[in-house]
């Protein structure tokens, strides 16, 4: 479904931030990437869904066999990337469901298809909320203006949940929610995942993959792949931290 | 060409019509009461809202070239005053607030020249002014909104906000001063200019002012000039939203503040759609 092969990638500013990745994810996977500060979690889910703000610079990135990298943000999420924000942007004035329509509208007409009739929009809205708990008032309210930090994430998986993409990168998902929001989000999660569909789950800590089972856990450091393995090393992350690995590497 | 875009009044709205120097009062009916202002040249206004009144003033008419108001509010009155400007207009506008009144407004401008000059008077303790705009400047239309806006009484509020999106070679302008008399103790006043430049040939003047001679007050003023925001802009694109809707939203969303004085749908949602499709 994925393949980075050698991805190299700077920022906007000049910074060489990923220098040399490799990952293949394939129908069904859970890979959790994990590591320590500013090793370069972010700017990989960036790349992969196509923000301005980072260039590739060498290397290769496909999606179902085709090269992704000369397309658009949108032009990806059409083809069924999905990227949940770390921090979710706040849009006064726009309600969620208005937003949600609007995002499976564009995805149909970039398929052909005619937009979802407004009935069966309502309906799916509606269950799909209910799978991530989401309190339906929140439908009507501005997108996440004044939502709390698991209020912000909830809505971020009832997006995903509406939009049904193959590939979901979980961008720290986990950052600032209590126990509970952390239960409500993984639930969703793990009720959206399919033979079909994978997922990457960036995070700092263990504590999101007791709830969401990886395959693979990858540690990121400095720009590139320094472990892979599987469930057990999150476990041994969680012990020992990250120095053993670095050492090893340096 | 002047303008292909207009408002269509759809709704059965009780019009007050200006002809020469028309003066007209809003009376105290007891319940909320909505008019449709129509003038149709060099004309102007004198209107009064009977104390009391809650009343609700519509003016979306494309044929004020050059026009005068004059607006008292007796005590307790409100007005909820809403101007939807499509052609080139001048504007001379003066304001009084007795006690309690409270004044609302929500200009918007999507098109044309317009020039417009507000002169408010709170002449009364416990008055309420708030007043948003928007302007969505195109071509090489040229916009000017200069407020004075004079705090004569104690415990009183006011606030302003405008929004200016400068697209093509469209020049915008914004002076706006607070004026708190000494006498005028324990007041809040409030004055922020937003603005979003598109063009890189269009031009922004803003220039908010405040003049304080009482020392028991609260006051702030504030502008600001930048882009869309990237961030926002990739976080819509990355949900598949097309990079020129999620310019839409963006706007549409810097608007808010004035769009949501606008309470009747059948013209906000108007307003939304010229607002889309201004957009390139």
């Amino acid at each position: 479904m994925l393949e980075i092969k050698e991805l190299t990638a700077r920022s906007d500013d000049g910074n060489d931030i990923l220098k040399g990745i490799n990952l293949t994810v394939r129908p069904g996977e859970v890979h959790a990437i994990m590591g320590p500060n500013g090793s370069g979690k972010s700017t990989l889910s960036s790349v992969i869904a196509g923000n301005p703000k980072f260039i590739k610079t060498g290397g290769t990135l496909r999606f179902n066999g085709e090269e992704i990298d000369e397309l658009s943000p949108e032009e990806r999420a059409h083809r069924g990337i999905f990227l949940s924000f770390q921090y979710p942007v706040e849009i006064p004035g726009v309600s969620v469901n208005n937003f949600i329509k609007t995002a499976i509208n564009e995805k149909r007409r970039s398929m052909g298809l005619e937009d979802m009739p407004a009935g069966e929009l309502l309906r799916m809205i509606k269950e799909k909320a209910a799978l991530v708990e989401l309190d339906p008032r929140f439908l009507s309210r501005s997108l996440n203006e004044g939502f709390s930090g698991g209020e912000k994430k909830r809505a971020e998986i009832f997006q995903m949940a509406a939009l049904a993409p193959s590939l979901a990168i979980l961008d720290e998902t986990d950052s600032g929610l209590d126990i509970d929001a952390l239960r409500i989000v993984a639930n969703g999660v793990n009720k959206l995942k399919s033979p079909e569909n994978a997922t990457i789950v960036i995070t700092h800590y263990q504590r999101l993959l007791d709830y969401i089972v990886p395959d693979y856990v990858h540690v990121l450091y400095k720009g590139r792949i320094i472990k892979t393995g599987g469930r057990e090393l999150a476990l041994e992350l969680e012990e020992k931290g990250y120095d053993w690995l670095i050492k090893d590497y340096q | 060409m002047q303008n292909s875009k207009y408002i269509k009044i759809n709704e059965d709205l009780t019009t007050i019509k200006v002809e020469h120097d028309s003066r007209t009062t809003l009376r105290n009916t007891g319940q909320a009461e909505s008019y449709l202002l129509l003038c149709s040249g060099s004309h102007s206004l004198c209107l009064t809202v009977e104390k009391g009144a809650d009343v609700t003033l519509i003016e979306a008419s494309d044929a004020t070239p050059d026009f005068c108001y004059e607006i008292h509010l007796e005590s307790g009155a409100s007005l909820r005053h809403v101007r939807i400007d499509l052609t080139d207009k001048k504007t001379r506008y003066t304001l009084h607030q007795e006690k309690d009144s409270r004044y609302e407004m929500s200009l918007i401008s999507l098109c044309g020249n317009q020039e417009n000059l507000f002169t408010m008077h709170s002449e009364g303790e416990g008055t309420d002014t708030r007043m948003c705009g928007f302007t969505y400047g195109q071509a090489a239309y040229k916009v000017k909104n200069t407020i004075r806006l004079h705090h004569h009484k104690p415990h009183a509020t006011s606030y302003q906000a405008f929004k200016y999106v400068a697209d093509d070679k469209s020049r915008l302008s914004f002076d706006g001063k607070i004026i708190v008399e000494l006498n005028a103790q324990k007041i809040e006043a409030y004055q922020k200019n937003n603005n979003i430049l598109i063009s890189e040939e269009a031009h922004i003047a803003s220039d908010p002012q405040l003049e304080i001679y009482a020392d028991d007050v609260r006051c702030s003023h504030g502008s600001t000039i930048g882009q869309l925001d990237a961030d926002a802009l990739f976080y819509m694109q990355s949900r598949g939203i097309s990079y020129k809707s999620a310019c839409g939203m963006l706007i549409r969303s810097f608007a808010d503040e004035p769009l949501s004085i606008i309470k009747e749908d059948w013209l906000r949602e108007q307003i939304e759609d010229i607002i889309a499709s201004m957009l390139k």
